[in-house]
């Protein structure tokens, strides 16, 4: 069964706009998938509603079967992991340490369980030491680092992360990749850098105007210049 | 307001004291000095002692603290003029009043600054969830200081870009651009509170800062903070 599925997706913002016209895709376990598209396309309006931060107007999103509702959040929220695309949003604690804490402590784990998370998740994202300091004052790298410790911690089935390697340069985004690659749990990577794409994912998706335009195997999808150029992705 | 945290300083005695004692100590100090009776100055003069005292042991900055005097500029405005309109009737208030008002209002405020630098607002959140856990009013002040540190960030950027780009030689165009930039400033932060607000309901925040670990408070510092509210008290009971 998949993890992830969306079926028949449609949202309007309040001022009119439509950003996403019938969307269905869905993601197995421990799958790697690269979400493309040109700007405004809709990819982070798809992504808000993945667990839940937007409900849906139209259409579906299943968590493991079970379709995301108010009741079911926290749940949702536990199995579906989003990392930001500024860090600057997703860290606000006072210490990198509470910040990665946040997630575990809102699911009711323990304070033994939740250091040795921590402990854990900084390590896996190569910032161990870190815990006492100021999240505002890291670099943009270790600031992309430690979101995605935020949402590690947690141990979702998914993480999807938005945007990642914006603001990185070569040697961050190529640490970037390495850690992506080393991750336990199933990614939807929304981005606009194909060859991160080709390296972290096997299977790639490319949404336009709030429609899915391609969905196949990254090899066969970026090799299609036609598709990629007709979609500003080349 | 986020540099007071980062400040790195020698540990002082002040220090030593648990937040959670810090703030009750605060608490009865301020309710104390509310609850003197007008022109009690010997006793106000004990309280300001112990004030400066703390000030003194905590190594805090004093000049640090008086330019937050400022803040208590409505207060004095307003005492002044409620003082002034009675004056007119039969009940005059009294220069006692009138003054005891205002040097109370100065050392709450002047205890409040020294909160704010020791433990810090972090610090001294954490301290009153600790008393009032998931109470609505700490979260809000909680999410206050959170938003205010985003929008003073804002603003930093704004300006910075402002400045790198030269200012209107009228000064007319410069109103212009500030009174624009406040109403930007005004979007951004609602934008930006917005997303702030979605990465923590991602993480399965629904209103309530979670705990943490709970370090058990220490009897001797429990004492000495129940013995500072009971001499409290004293000041102000005993005539
Ligand atoms: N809060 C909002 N209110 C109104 N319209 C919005 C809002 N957020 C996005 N939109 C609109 O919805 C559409 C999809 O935007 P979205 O941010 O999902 O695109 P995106 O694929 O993430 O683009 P980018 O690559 O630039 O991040 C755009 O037309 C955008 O203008
Ligand atoms: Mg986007």
């Amino acid at each position: 069964m998949p993890v992830l599925e969306v079926e028949s997706l449609e949202y309007k913002y309040p001022t009119g706009v439509s950003a996403l016209g019938g969307v269905s895709l869905a993601i197995e376990p421990g799958e790697r998938v690269a979400l493309l598209g040109p700007n405004g396309a809709g990819k982070s309006t798809l992504i808000l509603h993945l667990n839940g931060i937007l409900l849906c107007q139209q259409g579906e999103v299943r968590v493991d079967g079970d379709r995301v509702e108010k009741r079911n959040l926290a749940e949702v929220r536990r199995k579906v992991g989003l990392v930001f695309p500024n860090p600057d949003d997703q860290l606000f604690m006072a210490t990198v340490a509470e910040d990665v804490a946040f997630g575990p402590r809102n699911m009711g784990l323990d304070e033994d369980e939740v250091d040795r998370r921590v402990g854990r998740a900084l390590e896996a994202v190569g910032l161990p030491g870190f815990e006492e300091r100021m999240p505002y004052h890291l670099s943009t790298g270790e600031k992309k680092r430690a979101s995605i410790a935020t949402v590690l911690v947690m141990e979702p089935d998914v993480m999807v992360l938005d945007e990642p390697a914006a603001g990185l340069d070569p040697r961050g985004r190529k640490g970037l990749i390495e850690l992506l690659k080393g991750l336990p749990c199933a990614l939807l990577v929304a981005t606009h850098d194909l060859a991160m794409a080709r390296e972290v994912c096997s299977r790639v998706l490319i949404l336009d105007g709030g429609k899915l335009a391609a969905d196949g195997p990254v090899d066969d999808v970026l090799a299609d210049t036609e598709l990629l150029l007709e979609h500003g992705l080349a | 307001m986020s540099q007071t945290s980062e400040r790195i300083r020698e540990p002082s005695v002040l220090d030593r004291v648990d937040d959670r004692i810090k703030v009750l100590c605060v608490v009865a100090f301020v309710a104390a000095v509310a609850l003197l009776p007008d022109g009690a100055w010997t006793r106000f003069g004990a309280l300001a002692g112990l004030l400066l005292l703390a000030y003194l042991l905590g190594r805090v900055p004093l000049l640090w603290a008086l330019k937050r005097l400022p803040l208590l500029l409505p207060v004095f405005l307003l005492v002044g003029l409620s003082a002034w309109i009675s004056s007119r009737g039969e009940s005059g208030m009294g220069t006692d009043r009138f003054l005891s008002v205002l040097v109370g209002a100065s050392m709450s405020l002047l205890a409040l600054a020294l909160m704010a630098y020791n433990p810090g607002p972090d610090n001294m959140l954490r301290a009153l969830q600790f008393y009032f856990r998931g109470s609505f009013l700490v979260t809000l002040l909680t999410m206050t200081h959170r938003y205010i540190v985003v929008i003073v960030a804002e603003a930093r950027r704004m300006l910075r870009a402002r400045d790198s780009r030269g200012q209107p030689p009228r000064v007319l165009d410069r109103a212009r651009v500030a009174g624009s930039m406040v109403g930007y400033l005004f979007v951004r932060s609602l934008q930006r509170a917005e997303r702030v607000g979605h990465a923590m309901e991602a993480r399965g925040f629904t209103g309530v800062y979670p705990r943490g670990r709970v370090r058990p408070l220490r009897w001797t510092q429990l004492a000495a903070g129940l013995t500072f509210c009971a001499a409290m008290a004293a000041v102000v009971v005993i005539p």
